[in-house]
């Protein structure tokens, strides 16, 4: 009933943990969310830029087995799977912060219907929230990992 | 071995292709992750959940989580299908007030099964909402795999706040306060639920 000082969790198996959640639902909902008329069976986009959805979408899925392989794996120094993972998340989700404004004519948006979320007169695409959210998770993610490394 | 683990994570990672040239939108998928963050009494009830569960420590910060996703995933299928779930707004409301409960009381040392039977009790009751409120025209894979993944994150916030309260003596006494709290707004809830639902008001 009592508070403990001694942590009851492993943090570094929920690090890893939240890391694999991270890796796996990133990887599901844009597959997800692309495996459609929306995105990679549009017909008014241009073959070549379906072609373009489909590479990054099969890149992202295989990355991600290959992240939760050397985050999992058996290691000498497990805190480089650690690392890589972490910034290969880290890679997918940042871009959604700066792509409309770093390359004119892009959205973040893939139809003028898509629901957005509303707060304070902002709107706020929810491809940028999933992003936002999942980037802020690996952040959690490592430092509680990497924490148990300091620890040791 | 290794070739069927692999395996059984690529059929993990592209559930979608079976959505392949479905004309689904990915409307479905985001109203999905949207669903269970905009009612207070869900959002409360899965956040506990994860709190709960770290409390309990062990196995048990991805077994509870886990039933209740698992509970979701049938009570969701029911609510698609249009199966009748009497008083289900009344099993959500009961279940801020359970698990808020379950905040104010639970520890390493108890036993997490009735934590468990709650949690699969419950849980159903949450997918049942969700899949019962599936607008039309949208994907129930998409609109399901949203609102399991967006209350798998609730947990995992869940799980964190109950782990950063274990550092220190007085975060553990504010965890048992925020619970009381929960208690307290599950106890709202309720009474609002039996105000609508058992005496039609």
């Amino acid at each position: 009933m009592t508070y403990r000082k001694e942590n009851i969790t492993n943090r570094g198996k929920l690090g890893r943990s939240i890391m694999s959640f991270v890796l796996v639902a990133g990887a599901v909902v844009s597959t997800a969310v692309d495996w459609n008329t929306t995105h990679l069976f549009n017909p008014a986009w241009h073959p070549h830029a379906r072609f373009h959805d489909a590479l990054f979408l099969l890149i992202l899925d295989a990355m991600s087995l290959v992240a939760l392989w050397l985050l999992w794996r058996q290691s000498k120094e497990p805190e480089i799977g650690l690392k890589v993972a972490a910034l290969f998340s880290a890679a997918v989700w940042t871009p959604f912060f700066y792509i409309e404004a770093l390359i004119p004519g892009t959205s973040l948006l893939a139809a003028d219907n898509v629901p957005v979320l509303k707060v304070g007169g902002m709107t706020f695409a929810p491809n940028l929230i999933v992003a936002a959210v999942l980037f802020l998770l690996t952040i959690i993610a490592y430092w509680l990992a990497r924490e148990v490394r300091s620890n040791a | 071995m290794r070739s069927f683990r692999l395996g059984g994570m690529l059929t993990l990672l592209l559930p979608a292709v079976a959505e392949a040239h479905a004309g689904g939108s990915d409307t479905a998928l985001i109203t999905g992750l949207m669903h269970p963050v905009f009612g207070l009494d869900h959002l409360l009830a899965m956040i506990s959940v994860g709190v709960v569960s770290a409390q309990l420590g062990g196995t048990n910060i991805w077994r509870i989580p886990a039933a209740f996703v698992g509970a979701m995933t049938v009570g969701g299928a029911l609510g698609i299908l249009q199966f009748t779930l009497p008083h289900a707004e009344l099993g959500i409301t009961a279940s801020a007030l359970v698990l808020g409960m379950g905040i104010v009381l639970a520890h390493r040392h108890m036993s997490p099964w009735p934590i468990t039977a709650l949690v699969l009790f419950f849980g159903a009751f949450h997918g049942y909402a969700h899949g019962i409120e599936i607008p039309k025209a949208v994907s129930p894979a998409l609109y399901t795999l949203g609102f399991l993944i967006s209350t798998s994150v609730l947990h995992i916030f869940g799980v964190l706040i109950g782990d950063v309260a274990t550092m220190q003596a007085w975060l553990w006494k504010g965890l048992r306060f925020a619970g009381g709290v929960v208690t307290a707004s599950g106890v709202a809830f309720l009474l609002q639920a039996l105000g609508a639902t058992v005496w039609g008001r």
